[in-house]
């Protein structure tokens, strides 16, 4: 599973400002939803929606926030390096920096968990983590987590 | 988690005050410098003196960051405005407002909080819904406490164990040996103030506080086995003719034709009013703490006195003396924590506590992963929760005893596609069932864990 197949270089986002987890989500959410033409409420309240059952943060500063999006046609993904960490109720208690929303069609199955996996993997990778972190810029971060799989 | 608190009387110190407790970052904002003083003195919580309504107050106060804002002043408008501000200028996530008045509760203008309109989350009616707990507790005399949880299907009811309680000294494994066909399960216990979680070789002392979870159709028999069968309310006696007492007559009106009502209110302009808006409830005027009046209502007759002043003294003083002039039970309102421990000593079988209600409310909010309903008891020492066990949740899957979490937890029912199942040791949570449990203050977050889903959900 190549995340370039769900990630645009355009998606790829550094020095993102965030006071809090709900304001960030609603932000990438309404940014998703504009370069997919859906309703902005639609996609922000699914995510925080499924934020509330449990938190995507995985550990280690990073969180994949995701939900199916009726309407959606293939996954569409967003990456985002934070200015500064942020809380995030995560596993490990530990603030996060690192954020890969994701959105999938609501009808996909077991293609959605493949592509969550390949996500998870890269960002529960230590070197990969390390090289988005350390990245110059958008386009050094894209090909961070490109080149992860 | 940053919460907002715009009141800081009864209900917004008690908020304050549970929620910092848990570990949250609290802010109140009220515009009485004394009450601000006293939460800097006594909480954990930072608070302000300005109004929470106004934008630079509540942008001064962290609006900006907070993930929840909770407006509870005396003041419908200012709790409305409150939430409608930080949603339109500070984005904030869950808005929770305080709304008495029935006008604006009114099903006809139910768009008024909508997203299109206010953009109000949650709206908190306390008198309404201490309305409702009224009519539950006269519904059944015998139990102090009594509220219902997976849409009806299961009940907890709080039972006072006096001497002549027929299971008294028996270990809790012994009962459901004595009554094997009862699927009722003692979830807490509260002894000399303190709650317990009880295991099977505990028994029920003298004088304790019973919870106890059942399916909706066997509360009747359990209270008869704890000894508490009690022949159902038929004559009402309310001191207090306000939005309560009117609220509840009013539904006795409706609701039970058989239950003759009198109010007792002490201003003659509200008695009027009162008794325009009533059928069939003869309206008294007059003080509530009359030994005449209370002859006058027929007090020796009635089954229970149910106090409802806005002033606790009047409430707790009328229902000891209600019950000296011959009333069988009292239910009393107390809206103050500080008569908790005289209060059994006025002899009242059964109080309400406003700020207890309003708080369970909101942390039905505040708790997360699959929490649908929230009931504080024993002055926020415990809570009795409804959670729905979805896939990836830890507890799916695993024998309850299997389950280190649950320690200091108490699992009181479960119900399955519309089943209510009386869980022992072995039992399996499964994905879609609706847990019904009790949990000490401390162990709520190791429940909420357990009902959290893993990053695979969807």
């Amino acid at each position: 599973m190549q995340i370039s197949t769900f990630l645009a270089p355009e998606n790829a986002l550094v020095d993102v400002e965030a006071s809090d987890k709900a304001r960030l989500l609603t932000e990438l959410s309404a940014r998703a939803a504009r370069s997919l033409s859906l309703e902005h409420e639609q996609v922000s309240q699914e995510i925080l929606r499924r934020e509330e059952l449990g938190s995507t943060g995985v550990g280690g500063g990073a969180a994949i926030p995701h939900a199916r999006i009726p309407g959606l046609t293939s996954p569409f993904g967003i990456l985002a390096r934070l200015r500064k960490p942020i809380d995030f109720d995560a596993i490990d208690g530990k603030r996060v920096d690192v954020v890969f929303l994701l959105l999938l069609p609501a009808s996909s199955t077991g293609y959605h968990l493949k592509v969550l996996a390949a996500v998870a993997r890269a960002l529960r990778n230590e070197p990969v983590l390390s090289a988005l972190r350390h990245a110059e810029d958008a386009a050094g971060l894209y090909a961070a987590i490109t080149s992860a799989t | 988690m940053k919460v907002l608190v715009c009141g800081a009387g009864q209900v917004g110190y008690g908020i304050a005050e549970q929620l910092s407790a848990e570990g949250n970052d609290v802010t109140l904002i009220d515009v009485r410098p004394d009450l601000v003083q006293k939460v800097n003195d006594t909480l954990e919580a930072r608070a302000y003196v300005g109004n929470g309504a106004h934008p630079d107050v509540l942008e001064r106060a962290g609006a900006r960051e907070c993930d929840m804002i909770i407006a509870v002043t005396l003041h419908d408008e200012v709790n409305m405005m409150a939430a409608q501000v930080a949603g339109t200028l500070f984005d904030v996530p869950t808005k929770i407002a305080r709304v008495r008045s029935q006008t604006y509760l009114n099903k006809e203008w139910a768009k008024l909080f909508s997203r299109g309109g206010m953009g109000i989350d949650v709206i908190i009616s306390p008198e309404r819904e201490v309305g409702e707990m009224v009519l539950r507790r006269l519904s059944l005399p015998g139990a102090f406490d009594n509220v219902s949880f997976a849409e009806g299907a299961v009940a907890s009811i709080g039972l006072t164990c006096d001497s002549d309680c027929p299971v008294i000294d028996t270990p809790l494994r012994q009962l459901s040996e004595l009554f094997p066909d009862l699927p009722a399960v003692v979830v807490a216990v509260q002894r000399r103030g303190e709650i317990i979680v009880p295991h099977s070789d505990d028994h029920i002392a003298e004088g304790d506080d019973v919870y106890v979870v059942t399916p909706a159709g066997q509360v009747a028999r359990t209270l008869s086995i704890f000894g508490q069968a009690e022949a159902p309310t038929r004559r009402v006696v309310i001191a207090g003719g306000g939005n309560i007492g009117l609220y509840v007559a009013r539904e006795l009106e409706r609701r039970h034709t058989g239950v003759r009502v009198k109010i007792i209110e002490a201003s003659r302009g509200r008695a009027e009013e009162i008794a325009d808006h009533l059928e069939r409830t003869v309206v008294l005027h007059g003080s509530a703490l009359s030994e005449e009046l209370l002859r006058e209502a027929e007090i020796a007759s009635a089954d229970t006195i149910v106090a409802l002043t806005n002033d606790d003294q009047v409430n707790i003083l009328a229902c000891a003396l209600a019950k000296q002039l011959g009333a069988a039970r009292s239910l009393c309102l107390v809206n103050s924590s500080g008569y908790a421990s005289v209060i059994r000593s006025f002899d009242i079988d059964s109080e309400i506590n406003p700020r207890f209600i309003t708080v369970s409310r909101v942390l039905q909010h505040v708790r997360r992963g699959r929490i649908i309903a929230v009931h504080s008891i024993g002055s926020g020492a415990g809570e009795i929760m409804e959670a729905e066990a979805l896939e990836t949740a830890p507890i799916v899957g695993k024998a309850l005893k299997d389950l280190p979490q649950l320690k200091g937890v108490r699992v009181g029912a479960i119900v399955r596609g519309g089943k209510v199942i009386v869980p022992d040791g072995d039992t399996q949570i499964q994905v879609k069932d609706r847990v019904i449990l009790f949990a000490r203050t401390d162990n709520v977050r190791d429940v909420e864990q357990l009902f959290r889903v893993s990053i695979e959900f969807f």
